[in-house]
């Protein structure tokens, strides 16, 4: 060794000083709150219990932050917002409480759908605060007033959402991890929580003790076996769900006693893009769409509840049919230009060069399109007694999209009370565990009306983050 | 006296200078008798033991007990009968400069360590090893692996499978040997078992061997395990340095979303998923999936270290190779 190797050497030892910042994810560590995973909910909950003073570590599982929220179309429900009000529309929590009691076919909890109603106005307020625009409303399904908030120009309210709240979490330095599983809530002998057990992608298993957990895990659309044992009519269906909704933050909270509730309630909808995971929003058939089977032949009112429309579209030849509309109401809906670059849409000029197209006897699917155009220029459909029916179907190009029906939402899930505590049967809360979004049940009932979900991840998850922490610092 | 010529006389002798020679040379020779000395008594295994929180080896009774995995690691128990002490690992031997000055330098910082943190709290202890791992571990990669080497010579490494052959020959020249041979005598810090990350590390590299996924790919271009990975080869959970390491080259995912050829809405590096982590899509040790095909199954996206997917005929193509 020469001497100048040397000196370097021992310059070298003088700062052999640890090169990369610690990776903490891989050792055992403390948090006061952990919260499972980084949707809507999750991220609320973080943001929050981290104002409220805590020290919070979100886990999730996916490679990517954002569940379903990521992928949440639509608007989200609020009543009584400034924005409603600058935009002269009269709307009360009252109302939006009653509207959503009765799209639930009176089964949501009525403590839990008060909450959600009367605490949607702040929610919208607190998004607002960080930077979200939610100053375009429309009506959803279901409500008595236009209160479904979304960005102005009209695009999608979940990435929205999480745009603001991903930045609030990054300002705030608050640890996200993905890749990271929890295999387990621990617990001590009297049942309260201690902190979860983590499984990273590369297999490193590690620990973390928090006195409070927030489940934040979303629903269970993705899985099949679950999916098949809780709603046995929507056995092997596809979903609209991102393929994390696994629903284990229902099972890893049922196990250490939590109770599950309305597990049986299933949303289906009926209409997503055939063999994929694509939505096709029903808008579509409100703006003039039919549906027509493999026989060419219309089959049902497309205007009906999505259950009674998914179960028609499943006793159709191939399971999956066809929606069928025209160039007019082409440009109707915006979405259909989306879904044409998706590659779900087909078109010809002609119905005839249509029906070749999709494998349909031409002459039949003439006949079909002849008698509801004859129906539409009546307003009386003598065969489905379709309510709606916009515009008849005669503009080229002939266009259609193949739609089969998929799992869509799981209203059921964790029993919670109004302070976001996971219940056990009877109606004690499990210490120190909290819950918030999907992953809840009995905030929806039977059914949830479309832009009630995001708003429930703002309103639960900021309720279990501020309890979580309130609940760190009681003891 | 007459020297070259010159008359020297007792008198003329520069005695002060001679002197200060002598008294040099003594404290010299004293000096380093005492830092062999030195080095000799701080290399053993009880001097090492009686402060790092690990157990006399050669203490059958010693407090706190010897780590367990340690008395089972090869280089405790081994058929051959050698067994190295700590010094002979921790401290480079090969050079007495080098060797004093690790002595010194360690020494004064762990004495520092041990009087300012309380490791008999176990939680502290765990928190601080991880990272101490990294800095043994860069220590020995600046070093070279003298200590490793000094009994492994390199002309001795001779791995027996094609795979420990290959990755040998592709390794880069500054890489520490136990950024690989992990839990060789301490189990690694965390609680990830010493046999499953072994194993993991082991699955990824036969992987590279012998796999058409993207890190036998890497490799067959001539680049080696730290091209992605640095000197931590355990990537952390949210992928960042490895993230980071993929941009260095391919460029991030604007540029990289600005080199799509398939139509402008349908670019998988500018979607409506944001700026997504690389690994989400493209995973170096197994075969790749691109995250879209989840719920958009009827696109074909052609992408390297896939395997022929089973994708309709006529669907979308999302994105050109």
């Amino acid at each position: 060794m020469r001497r100048r190797d040397v000196l370097k050497l021992v310059a070298a030892s003088a700062v052999a000083k640890p090169s990369v910042v610690l990776a903490a994810a891989s050792q055992n560590t403390k948090a006061d709150v952990v919260v499972i995973g980084a949707g809507g909910a999750g991220y609320s909950a973080a943001v929050t219990a981290h104002d409220a003073g805590a020290k919070v570590i979100v886990l999730e599982k996916m490679p990517i932050t954002g569940g379903n929220t990521q992928i949440a179309s639509g608007g989200m429900n609020a009543a009584g917002t400034k924005h409603q009000t600058a935009q002269g529309i009269k709307d009360s929590w009252e109302m939006m409480r009653d509207d959503t009691l009765k799209g639930g076919k009176n089964m949501g909890i009525p403590a839990l759908v008060e909450i959600l109603a009367r605490d949607s106005a702040a929610a919208n307020d607190w998004l607002t605060s960080f930077g979200a625009d939610l100053t375009g409303i429309t009506r959803g399904g279901g409500a008595s007033a236009n209160r479904f908030h979304a960005p102005k120009d009209g695009s999608p309210v979940g990435p929205e959402l999480l745009r603001v709240l991903r930045a609030a979490a990054v300002k705030r330095n608050i640890d996200v991890r993905t890749n990271s599983r929890v295999t387990r809530i621990n617990t001590n002998g009297a049942g309260a929580v201690t902190g979860v057990d983590v499984l990273e992608r590369q297999n490193a298993r590690y620990r973390i003790e928090a006195r409070a957990v927030v489940v934040a895990a979303g629903g269970f659309s993705a899985n099949k076996e679950m999916v098949a044992k809780y709603c046995p009519k929507c056995e092997g269906m596809a979903t609209s769900n991102q393929p994390g909704a696994q629903g284990e933050g229902m099972l890893l909270a049922e196990q250490i006693g939590a109770e599950l509730v309305h597990m049986d309630q299933v949303q289906i909808h009926p209409s997503l893009g055939a063999n994929t995971n694509i939505l096709v929003t029903e808008a579509s058939r409100g703006a003039g769409a039919i549906m027509v089977n493999r026989e060419g032949k219309r089959f049902i009112d497309e205007l009906t509840t999505r259950d009674l429309a998914s179960a028609a579209i499943l006793q159709q030849t191939g399971k999956t049919v066809f929606l069928v509309f025209d160039g007019g109401i082409r440009k109707r809906l915006k979405t259909f230009e989306g879904l044409f670059h998706l590659g779900l849409g087909k078109e010809a000029p002609t119905l005839e060069g249509l029906a070749k197209v999709l494998g349909v006897d031409p002459q039949v699917l003439a006949t079909t399109i002849a008698n509801y155009n004859k129906y539409q220029q009546s307003k009386n459909d003598e065969e489905f007694k379709r309510s709606n029916m916009a515009l008849p179907l005669t503009q080229a190009p002939f266009c259609s999209i193949e739609i089969w029906p998929g799992v869509h939402y799981t209203m059921g899930g964790i029993s919670i009370n109004g302070s976001a505590q996971a219940l056990r049967k009877g109606g004690a809360p499990v210490p120190g565990l909290y819950a918030a979004g999907e992953v809840t049940g009995g905030v929806h009932g039977a059914n949830r009306l479309g832009g009630n979900s995001t708003v429930e991840t703002v309103v639960f998850g900021r309720i279990a983050g501020r309890e979580a922490a309130k609940f760190i610092k009681s003891a | 006296m007459r020297i070259f010529g010159k008359e020297i006389t007792f008198r003329s002798i520069p005695w002060r200078f001679v002197f200060i020679l002598l008294a040099a040379a003594l404290v010299g020779a004293g000096g380093t008798i005492a830092a062999v000395e030195f080095n000799k008594h701080t290399s053993t295994d009880a001097f090492c033991t009686s402060c790092h929180s690990h157990g006399d080896p050669t203490d059958a009774h010693a407090t706190p007990p010897t780590d367990p995995h340690y008395l089972k690691s090869a280089h405790v128990s081994n058929s051959a009968g050698v067994r190295p002490t700590c010094g002979q690992c921790h401290i480079p031997m090969n050079n007495f400069f080098v060797e004093t000055y690790t002595h010194l330098v360690s020494g004064i910082r762990d004495v520092f360590a041990e009087m300012t943190t309380d490791f008999d709290d176990r939680e502290a202890w765990a928190a601080r090893r991880r990272q101490l791992a990294k800095g043994v571990h860069e220590h020995m990669r600046q070093q070279g692996n003298v200590t490793c080497i000094s009994c492994h010579t390199p002309a001795s490494i001779k791995p027996a499978s094609q795979v420990g052959q290959v990755i040998h020959a592709s390794l880069p020249k500054d890489m520490a040997c136990v950024g690989c041979h992990r839990n060789l005598v301490h189990s690694r810090p965390g609680s990830q078992t010493a046999a499953d990350e072994i194993a993991a590390i082991k699955r990824a590299m036969n992987d590279t061997v012998h796999s058409s996924h993207l890190a036998n790919y890497h490799v067959q271009k001539g680049m080696t395990c730290s091209t992605c990975h640095g000197n931590d080869l355990i990537p952390d959970a949210n992928a960042t340095s490895i993230n980071a390491q993929c941009a260095t080259c391919h460029g991030g995912m604007e540029k990289i979303a600005a080199r799509h050829k398939g139509p402008a809405h349908l670019n998988p590096h500018d979607s409506h998923l944001g700026n997504i982590a690389c690994g989400s899509c493209h995973f170096a040790h197994e075969e790749s999936k691109a995250y879209c095909l989840n719920c958009h199954t009827n696109f074909d996206m052609p992408m390297r270290g896939r395997a022929t997917a089973a994708t309709p005929a006529g669907a979308a193509k999302a994105s050109k190779p």
